[in-house]
């Protein structure tokens, strides 16, 4: 059998299936997001979406997603061009924007719980920490995936599985980038309205 | 907190049984759980089980430990059956029954979601595994460990339902939970977290075998074989996993949602705080909906495999038969209200929802045909399997239409709730799906195992279940238009409803006879396998490709993979002179791996630990299940070569 | 294994047929559309830029969030009706179909459920005042 060809339909078996398993992901956020959006004005007298989203600080979060988004991309050309650690500091970037990412993330639920209003206080709030909650533990997941990725690569360099473990880390993490346009959007826009 | 409630959260001595009947079923469970791990010892089957069954990740042995699990559950949800049909028989008037209301309640949710999610799931997926990558000609599926894996978390499910008979009580909320009965404030035990967690691990291990199979089936296919030349059961198994990809996820997030209202005290279907458990009905049974055409849709092709091999005829109308399950799987997403009609939304959707109800009945009524059509004039043989399928074809029909009638939102609110509902489903579930598999185990069991099973005994096994079911939901029918509602622990004498009952108390024996002559079967098949061995292969005279390896197929199911020409490739090659393989090659094969187990282990330990509160514990296991994930995933050797010499020396060993 | 054409022969990136195939102008492109859609987005609800009536609004901003998905599909997944994209392109238009009936049949549902069975308490009185008879 042709050990390489053989391989390289393994991968690209591999990239479809990871494809379908990012589906499933997108139904369930679907899933969360029609729960958002029938709770999204039940907020039992307590604070609704216009009191307590602060838009620029949604936009920088916004912003800083994206730019890991392209930074990712760029790591996959850098790995396409071979070069192991050019691929290793843009990694590095998109963990920081992504940890960057997180932590206002974090900050802005712990103000919200600081302040009273935790997710036991209504079915809106409710609804939104788990939705945006949701989305955060899947960066937090590719975060961890990326420090896995990292010293995968620099113990074996560029072969052929961590090529493939790259090139799903990218879809990943492109996918959390198109939920978050539906989150800023549907969420955070919409709540400001 | 303290360290007691740390570590044993709010498990105490007070949560074992608490009535005879609760101590005997705990009884049973740990004493079976101990004569299995005796016999085992005692055999000297441990190193065997571990090496080639516990780790392995070849589909026909996890095939084998799917059904085996499922045929442990059907004995399970068997019993509650059961005690089900004991309970509604005697408890009218002054009689109390033999069961109190609340165990009454636990049976009855333990009965629907056991069997839906521990028999018929495993059942479907047994099966898949057994034959799907023989039909398509492939060596394995897509992703083999996920197979494993997925494998084990469906197990870890079944065994986290079984320890609830022992530690605490079982949901008594109905096998979907609608809350606010199923919110803390009405369910406080640990009964409903034991449902949903569960629930959640064996779906989310059903979620990934849907990816994997779906995989499998686009990107496996031996070479020539196109879509439209795939085998009936492919294509509705194709239909399923899609089904499985896009719908599983729902029931993922409404669990979690409900588990969040539960443990985290969030409010989304509670009855105050701005919840809405309209929103649970809606999403579980947007889930709920396409869960039953998942399980029948394998049904259908398995009886499209079943039914032109004993008429000896090619299948009538193939492409109409894959149009047909492509508008089931399409429509099966837009009739999910009709589980709420009464629930209250306008006429405008009920009508909506109504109307495409009703028009399923079309695609699944042009299978029912195209069954018909396929027998006639042909030379049929009326073996085990093709009775299931007269049984079926029968039943089923009728069952149909009984569904076509509650697709009439006014009838519908005479109708919802009551047994007539209850007839309705069973009618699908047991004579649709159930007599599909028990079709599919007895076609394909010699391709597994090398042998048949006992006609004789499954003759008399299928004239058990068939006149048992009738009996034992023909009643319920009636009761239903009488006006006996589901789920009623007593009733009064004057509604002159006990007779009824007492018949279909009668039936549900006559199915409990029906399963015992089903494992005598077994039994006796395996005792004088000699005689029924299958050396040629293709015992039935089939038409797929599974017929065309020997039996039992081989671990790497094909020495050569196929090149398919036509539908029925293998029936169409048997007039021609086969040559026989003289050369073989090296195969790739996956090698066996114990972390499938490992991961749904922890998994376990996990949702044990949040079903009592033992945050230690959740914690560890957490851990655990996350550094063997990524221990698997950057495991670099999982795979080894069979030499061309060894497929040789197999093949040879074989055809002598 | 070529890691100059890794990503092409597994059929993640459309394979160079002729001339080569430039990824990194359709990452930059990609980012600049995003980053531009967003602060379209962001203007219209923060500094109202649309003198329009709500309904409007919304419609914009949903434009907005699906032009923004299209562009990440494109530019940043690569997908295209290449052959090796096909069927990753159609199992996308049938998850997308699922959660378009999933999303908008629940809030139908729910829209006419919370109308007919969530009066509020003024709804309420008025019921008990004009139908029952109270």
């Amino acid at each position: 059998m042709n050990g390489i060809m053989n391989d390289m339909k393994k991968d690209s078996t591999t990239v479809f299936g990871f494809w379908v398993y990012l589906m499933t992901d997108f139904v369930l956020f679907a899933s969360l997001f029609a729960v958002y959006a029938v709770l999204h004005a039940n907020t039992f007298g307590g604070v609704g979406g216009k009191d307590i989203f602060n838009a620029p600080f949604v936009l920088i979060e916004t912003i800083i997603l994206l730019t890991s988004s392209f930074t990712t991309g760029l790591a996959l050309l850098a790995a396409k061009a071979g070069k192991k650690w050019w691929v290793l500091i843009l990694l590095l970037a998109t963990a920081a924007l992504g940890a960057a990412f997180v932590s206002l993330e974090f900050s802005e639920f712990s103000t919200l719980v600081l302040e009273g209003h935790r997710w036991t206080q209504s079915g809106f709030l409710s609804a939104y920490f788990t939705l945006v909650g949701t989305h955060g533990l899947h960066v937090l997941i590719g975060l961890l995936w990326m420090v896995a990725l990292m010293i995968a690569i620099i113990r074996h360099g560029l072969t052929q599985p961590n090529m493939r473990k790259l090139l799903l880390f990218s879809l990943f993490w492109h996918f959390l980038d198109i939920i978050w346009i539906f989150i800023f959007t549907l969420v955070y826009l919409f709540g400001l309205l | 907190m303290n360290w007691y409630s740390l570590i044993f959260g709010t498990l105490s001595w007070s949560q074992l049984p608490q009535n005879p009947i609760a101590w005997f079923g705990a009884c049973c469970v740990l004493l079976g759980g101990l004569v299995v791990l005796g016999i085992i010892t005692y055999n000297k089957f441990w190193t065997r089980l571990w090496k080639e069954w516990l780790t392995s990740v070849d589909p026909k042995r996890i095939g084998v430990m799917y059904l085996v699990v499922a045929a442990i559950m059907l004995a399970r949800g068997g019993v509650d059956a059961l005690l089900m049909r004991a309970q509604q028989a005697t408890s009218v008037g002054d009689s109390q029954g033999i069961l109190t209301a609340q165990h009454f309640q636990e049976i009855f949710s333990a009965h629907g979601s056991i069997m839906i999610f521990f028999v018929a799931m495993g059942f479907m997926f047994g099966l898949i595994n057994l034959i799907l990558p023989l039909q398509i000609g492939a060596r394995d599926v897509a992703f083999p460990f996920l197979n494993s894996l997925s494998f084990w978390l469906f197990a870890a499910g079944a065994v986290l339902v079984n320890v609830s008979l022992v530690l605490g009580d079982f949901s008594a909320a109905g096998w979907l939970a609608y809350p606010p009965l199923s919110e803390l404030a009405y369910s406080p035990t640990v009964g409903v977290d034991y449902w949903l967690w569960s629930l959640q691990i064996s779906g989310i291990g059903s979620l990934l075998s849907g990816v994997n199979f779906l995989v499998t089936i686009v990107r496996m296919r031996c070479k020539g074989m196109t879509y439209m030349k795939m085998p009936m059961f492919v294509w509705s198994v194709f239909g399923a996993m899609w089904l499985v990809v896009v719908s599983f996820p729902i029931l993922t997030v409404t669990l979690a949602l409900l588990a969040l209202d539960r443990t985290a005290g969030m409010h989304f279907f509670t009855a105050g705080f701005g919840g809405n458990m309209m929103m649970y009905v809606n999403l579980i049974w947007a889930w709920g909906h396409p869960e039953v055409y998942i399980l029948i849709l394998p049904a259908f092709g398995i009886f499209s495999e079943v039914v032109p091999v004993f008429s000896g005829k090619k299948l009538a109308g193939y492409t109409s038969m894959v149009l047909s399950i492509m508008a089931i799987v399409a429509l099966s997403f837009l009739v999910w209200l009709h589980h709420f009609f009464t629930m209250g939304a306008g006429a405008d959707v009920n009508a909506f929802f109504g109307i495409m109800t009703a028009v399923i009945a079309i695609p699944t009524g042009v299978k029912i045909f195209n069954w018909i059509f396929t027998m006639y004039k042909g030379r049929i043989r009326f073996t085990t399997p093709m009775l299931w399928f007269m049984g079926f074809v029968v039943l089923f029909t009728l069952g149909g239409i009984a569904g076509v009638v509650m697709a009439e939102p006014p009838a519908d609110y005479q109708l919802h709730n009551s047994l007539f509902l209850v007839a309705h489903f069973h009618t699908m579930i047991v004579s649709g799906v159930l007599f599909g598999y028990f079709a599919g185990l007895t076609y394909w069991f010699p391709k597994i195992f090398g042998f048949r099973l006992d006609e004789r005994l499954g003759r008399r096994a299928f004239w058990f279940w068939l006149f048992g079911f009738i009996l034992a939901f023909g009643p319920l029918y009636v009761l239903g238009l009488m006006g006996a509602t589901r789920r009623i622990d007593h009733y009064a004498a004057a509604t002159g409803w006990q007779g009824w009952f007492i018949i279909a108390a009668i039936g549900a024996v006559l199915i409990a006879c029906g399963f015992i002559t089903q494992i005598m079967q077994l039994v006796h098949s395996i005792k004088c396998r000699n005689d029924r061995r299958d050396t040629t292969g293709d015992p039935w005279n089939g038409r797929t490709l599974e017929w065309s390896v020997v039996s039992p197929a081989p671990f790497y199911n094909f020495a050569t993979l196929p090149v398919v020409e036509q539908r029925d490739p293998f029936w169409y090659s048997k007039g021609s002179q086969l040559l026989k393989q003289e050369t073989y090659e090296d195969i790739v094969m996956p090698k066996n791996t114990s972390a499938g187990l490992i991961i749904a282990g922890f998994v376990f330990l996990c949702a044990f630990g949040i079903v009592w509160h033992m945050w230690l514990l959740v914690g560890i296991a957490l851990l655990g299940a996350i550094i063997t994930v990524l221990v698997r995933v950057f495991s670099e050797e999982t795979e080894y070569v069979v030499t061309a010499s060894e497929v040789e020396r197999i093949e040879r060993m074989h055809t002598i | 294994m070529n890691t100059r054409t890794y990503f092409e022969d597994v059929g993640a990136w459309p394979a160079a047929e002729g001339k080569p195939h430039l990824v990194w102008p359709a990452y930059v492109l990609g980012f600049i559309l995003s980053l531009l859609l967003t602060f379209a987005a962001y203007g219209v609800v923060v500094y109202h830029v649309l003198p329009v009536s709500l309904t409007y609004v919304i419609a914009v901003l949903i434009g907005l969030a699906g032009i923004q998905f299209l562009v990440q599909l494109v530019f940043f997944f690569h997908l295209s009706a290449q052959h090796a994209a096909r069927e990753r392109l159609i199992i996308l238009g049938g998850t997308i179909i699922i959660v378009g009936i999933l999303l908008s049949g629940s809030i139908w549902i729910m829209f006419t459920l919370d109308q007919r069975m969530m009066p509020s308490a003024t709804q309420m009185t008025h019921y008990m005042d004009t139908q029952a008879g109270i």
